[in-house]
């Protein structure tokens, strides 16, 4: 790689996301006990994911993110296969048909669909700039998006579609769309609720009552929000201390490794600990504004803003599940959660960003 | 858009970010700090728990609705480390209320130690405990902290050592199992089927355990049941299996072998026995020995007896795995294949001398030859020359050609775990690549009467003789009639499957099922087993050379032959020929399918002795020889098992032969 090109890397974000991802091998860790007897299960996978995340980082690094404008119709055509193939071939793990099985591991192409629909988005929200403040334009926009979302949510992957909306309203925003259309879109969205609400899978419908009232299903739907607040809530100040979390460890949180990593946080390193991931994500979303208004093109700047919408929305979704702020659905914790799928997707995401940022001579020269 | 309107723009999204991250900074204080002390009673001083409540595995049926495998309640004691201060009191007060040594329970608890559970996980000591003890415990449960008596369903084998390998037994999951089933929702404590249809359905009869959520205090009491959910029983399933039949396998297979061992051949261990519907394929019985009472893994197995069946080979499932060489019971596959090919008429004889003519001159069992022979008398007397002489005019090729039309060689289909082998039907291209040797025409004839090469499983045979019996369908064997929910709805219902129809003329399976129902009639190398059977019978005898002991016997039949509503293939490793061996299983499971009522003791009873013709034998077969028969037989009976030839007559084998497989014997 070019010399000039890694003096631009942005070193404070890389040493932010490394410092992320150690802070997830001790949780990892610690939410293996428990579950398994080889408590070093988890992280021994998770550290493999890791160095094929750091390894795909590099290799984004690589190419200019030009490059990856010309590739998009075509990541576009092979995300629209991929899922395609999810619904024909594809395995059920805990009641959502979303992954491939590939020998001993499973892969889930959604998580990889999200980072193609910000690239995707990005090119026509950059070559279309007039167009795009007509409903004309912003219904295009729609369609780049609605199309993949019907396969997702016929798996169904709630948050998935979820993060997909987020990421297009976030892409619409800063690209340039009148406010005013963004407000009423958003408004017609929320009267529509109550007619999406059939649409809707009994246990979908039941994390939602849950949500407002847990205790209507204290051992079912409810269980998870209720156990989650217990841990998070009884962490305290200091927390319980690594490894010391009775709720992880009595396996009273589910998924602790992947969704409900956040709690098995508040739990043993307390409000302190929440605190510090908390921060260390929001140093990386303001570089990442800093980065999108360095861009040299508008091309960059609406990737990273799709990346970080897409990471912010990750982060409320995740933390706020697990302190009864949202609905639970099942979307991981960036750079924290369990799972190859969803690492190397962030890594990518991150590629990106950093990409962006290395290639924006309009202001170094 | 001018680029400040961006900026803006953006600087809007970090502003909304922003206020994001102070919402949820905001509501963690709230739970963590304000709220901290109102969970942390809810997480410490009053914890709740959830107690796992097992849901009940589905049951299995016969083919008559009988259950064969259900399911108990059963109180289990356990301990619960995280709970005992002092285990080696604890195990001190429990050890006279268990009737249990104080070294045996602490091995049980060291042994699930080693497994490193959470000490949350309550360690079973003993299963299924009486009432009395129930109480005694109970009564001392002060002395007793962090003992625990849970109500737990547990698998009852009803019928004990019955088709085990078909069914199969459960266990608590292990290691490796838990990282393989985790993402389907396998825990931690699940028991899970770990062989056969327990295994192969295990996701449909596991049901889905249930729970309570209670509130204990400081020592682990439950204070107040929070909230229940019912587990949800496991689907049953109907099996194809006859219950009669199977017991009478069961028992019928221990007994003949206790007597075959006794009378000469003491490595007859193992066998394999089967029996299916010809109209269907539905397997009807299934037994492999040697076996095992799968109720041996409920109570929990004593070490003594777990290392007492280590390399018994308990666990294989001899139908479906065993490969054996087919023997005689071939030789109507030959008479097919020489008929429909037209190398020979139902009214061709061939003279039988005792000795064949060509290549190396095998030998007849018989030595002293059969004389002419058409087929019906070379499949009723089991005639080698005959049959070496249809090998020698159809050819390697043509004998694979028919084994394979016929399913040899092939997977049966059988859904079951663990999987089927698939056998060899030898052929030219087959040595080639096994042995890098071209086909010798000599092997063809050890090829035309059941020895050398071949390998085949039980199944396979069966299924093969199933195909005679209904005159030319191949079916798909199969175990599992239907799956139904607890709520009695038919979730699946399995409907017999056609492999293929063969091309084979309703004129040549008549003369082949005629040939074989002379086995069983006067002359027949069956007779003795069947001469008071009321229902005509077709069957074949036959003795599978074994290069590492004694001979394997096989019997394989069918019956009603002009109705054939069962088909049946045994084999006894070692049991040295196919009509003693094997004949007498068959004649029990005949007796049990059809209700016929036990004959005379002295003519089935493998205690008695089998009846033969006195003549001079060779010294080491002295063993099987006993006493002359108590009702005379006719002359021409012969008991073909007792004519083998000599080892001496093996080795009067011409010298340039010697290399090839014996073609010698049979029978």
């Amino acid at each position: 790689m070019d010399r000039k090109l890694l003096k631009n890397l942005d070193y404070s974000v890389v040493i932010t996301v490394c410092i992320l991802l150690s802070y997830s091998l001790f949780i990892i860790t610690s939410a293996s006990f428990g579950q398994f007897a080889d408590v070093y299960y988890y992280l021994k996978r998770q550290i493999v994911w890791d160095i094929l995340g750091i390894s795909i980082l590099i290799f984004i690094l690589s190419i200019d993110y030009n490059v990856i404008k010309k590739a998009s119709r075509y990541l576009y055509g092979f995300m629209i296969v991929l899922l395609l193939a999810v619904l024909l071939i594809g395995a059920e793990h805990g009641g959502a048909k979303s992954w491939i099985d590939i020998g001993p591991f499973s892969m889930q192409p959604s998580e990889f669909s999200k980072i193609i629909i910000i690239i995707i988005l990005a090119k026509y929200l950059s070559e279309n700039e007039t167009l795009i403040k007509t409903w004309r334009g912003i219904f295009l926009a729609f369609l780049y998006v609605g199309i993949p979302l019907l396969f997702i949510l016929k798996q169904p992957d709630l948050g998935t579609a979820l993060v997909f909306f987020a990421i297009l309203f976030g892409m619409l925003f800063a690209g340039g769309v009148p406010i005013k259309k963004l407000m009423l879109i958003a408004g017609s969205g929320i009267a529509a609720l109550p007619i999406l609400w059939n649409f809707l899978d009994k246990y979908q419908k039941n994390r939602l009552i849950v949500f407002i009232d847990p205790n209507v299903d204290p051992l079912g739907a409810g269980y998870h929000v209720i156990q989650s607040k217990i841990a998070v809530g009884s962490g305290g100040l200091m927390g319980k201390g690594l490894f010391k979390g009775t709720q992880n460890l009595l396996n009273f949180l589910p998924e602790q490794h992947t969704d409900f990593i956040f709690s098995v946080i508040g739990e043993e390193l307390g409000f302190i600990g929440a605190i510090v991931l908390l921060s260390l994500y929001l140093f990386l979303l303001w570089k990442g504004i800093k980065i999108a208004m360095a861009a040299k093109d508008k091309f960059g700047t609406l990737l990273v803003v799709g990346v970080l919408s897409m990471y912010t929305f990750h982060i409320l979704e995740n933390v706020g599940m697990t302190i009864g702020l949202m609905p639970i659905t099942g979307i991981p914790l960036p750079f924290m959660s369990y799972g190859g799928s969803s690492t190397l997707a962030n890594m990518i995401a991150l590629g990106i960003i950093l990409n962006v940022r290395m290639r924006r001579q309009k202001i170094m020269f | 858009m001018t680029s400040m309107k961006l900026e803006s723009r953006l600087k809007v999204l970090l502003a909304f970010i922003i206020t994001i991250f102070v919402v949820i900074s905001l509501r963690l204080g709230y739970l963590q700090i304000l709220q901290n002390e109102e969970f942390q009673r809810l997480s410490e001083g009053n914890r709740i728990r959830l107690i796992t409540q097992r849901a009940p595995r589905g049951q299995m049926f016969d083919s008559d609705n009988e259950p064969i495998v259900s399911t108990r309640y059963a109180y289990t004691v356990s301990l619960v480390p995280m709970e005992i201060k002092n285990m080696e009191a604890v195990i001190g007060e429990l050890s006279p209320l268990l009737n249990m040594t104080h070294k045996d329970i602490r091995e049980q608890v060291e042994a699930a130690q080693k497994k490193k559970l959470p000490s949350y996980y309550p360690i079973p000591v003993k299963t299924d405990i009486s009432d009395e003890t129930l109480v005694k415990i109970e009564e001392k449960s002060l002395e007793l902290p962090g003992v625990m008596i849970e109500e737990q369903p547990v698998r009852d084998y009803l019928q004990g050592d019955f088709a085990s390998h078909l069914i199969g037994y459960v266990r608590g999951i292990d290691e490796e199992e838990l990282k393989v089933m985790k993402k389907d929702g396998y825990k931690i404590g699940d028991i899970i089927g770990k062989m056969g249809l327990e295994k192969l359905y295990d996701k449909l009869i596991r049901g889905v355990d249930g729970g309570q959520q209670v509130e204990v205090d400081n020592r682990g009491r439950p204070v107040k049941i929070l909230g229940q959910k019912n587990p949800i029983p496991g689907n049953d399933l109907y099996l194809t299996i006859d219950k009669t039949l199977q017991i009478a396998t069961e028992k019928s297979m221990q007994e003949t072998m206790e007597h075959v061992q006794k009378n000469g051949f003491p490595n007859a261990q193992k066998a394999a026995a089967v029996a299916i519907n010809p109209k269907n394929g539905k397997i009807l019985a299934m037994s492999s020995k040697t076996s095992f009472d799968p109720n041996l893994f409920i109570k929990g197995l004593p070490k003594k007896k777990w290392e007492e069946m280590q390399g018994t080979g308990w666990s294989n499932n001899n139908v479906t795995i065993g490969e054996y060489p087919p023997g005689s019971p071939f030789k109507p596959l030959m008479g097919i294949a020489a008929l429909e090919e037209g190398q020979v008429t139902s009214d061709e004889t061939i003279t039988c001398t005792g000795r064949y003519w060509l290549w190396h001159k095998p030998r007849c069992w018989k030595s002293s030859g059969h004389g002419k022979v058409d087929i019906y008398k070379a499949l009723q007397q089991s005639c080698n020359v005959y049959f070496y002489e249809m090998g020698n005019r159809l050819g390697i090729d043509v004998i694979s050609r028919y084994a394979k039309m016929f399913g040899l060689g092939e997977k049966t289909g059988l859904a079951l775990i663990p999987e089927e082998k698939p056998g060899v039907v030898p052929s030219k291209e087959w040595k080639q690549e096994t042995y890098n040797e071209p086909w010798y025409p000599g092997e063809t004839l050890s090829i035309a009467i059941g020895q050398g090469f071949h390998s085949y499983t039980p199944l396979q045979i069966v299924n093969y003789i199933a195909t005679i019996a209904n005159e030319g369908t191949l079916y798909r064997p199969y175990v599992l009639d239907r799956i139904v929910t607890p709520e009695g709805k038919l979730l699946k219902q399995y409907d017999p499957q056609v492999r293929r129809q063969l091309p084979i003329k309703k004129e040549t399976f008549e003369i082949i099922k005629e040939g074989m129902s002379r086995v069983t009639q006067p002359g027949g190398t069956a007779y003795n087993y069947f001469k008071d059977f009321p229902i005509p019978v077709g069957g074949k005898t036959g003795t599978a050379q074994n290069s590492q002991g004694d001979d394997h016997g096989w019997f394989v039949c069918f019956a009603p032959v002009d109705d054939p509503q069962i088909a049946i293939a045994i084999l006894v490793e070692q049991g040295g020929h196919g009509g003693s061996a094997a004949g007498p299983i068959a004649r029990a499971m005949l007796d049990a399918f059809f209700g016929i009522e036990k004959p005379q003791e002295q003519d089935i009873s493998p205690s008695q002795p089998l009846p033969q013709q006195p003549q001079p034998v060779p010294a080491q077969n002295e063993a099987v020889q006993t006493p002359p028969p108590s009702e005379a037989i006719e002359s021409q009976v012969t008991s073909e098992e007792n004519q083998q030839p000599s080892l001496q007559e093996h080795s009067n084998i011409s010298e340039e032969d010697s290399n090839l497989p014996i073609v010698g014997t049979g029978e």
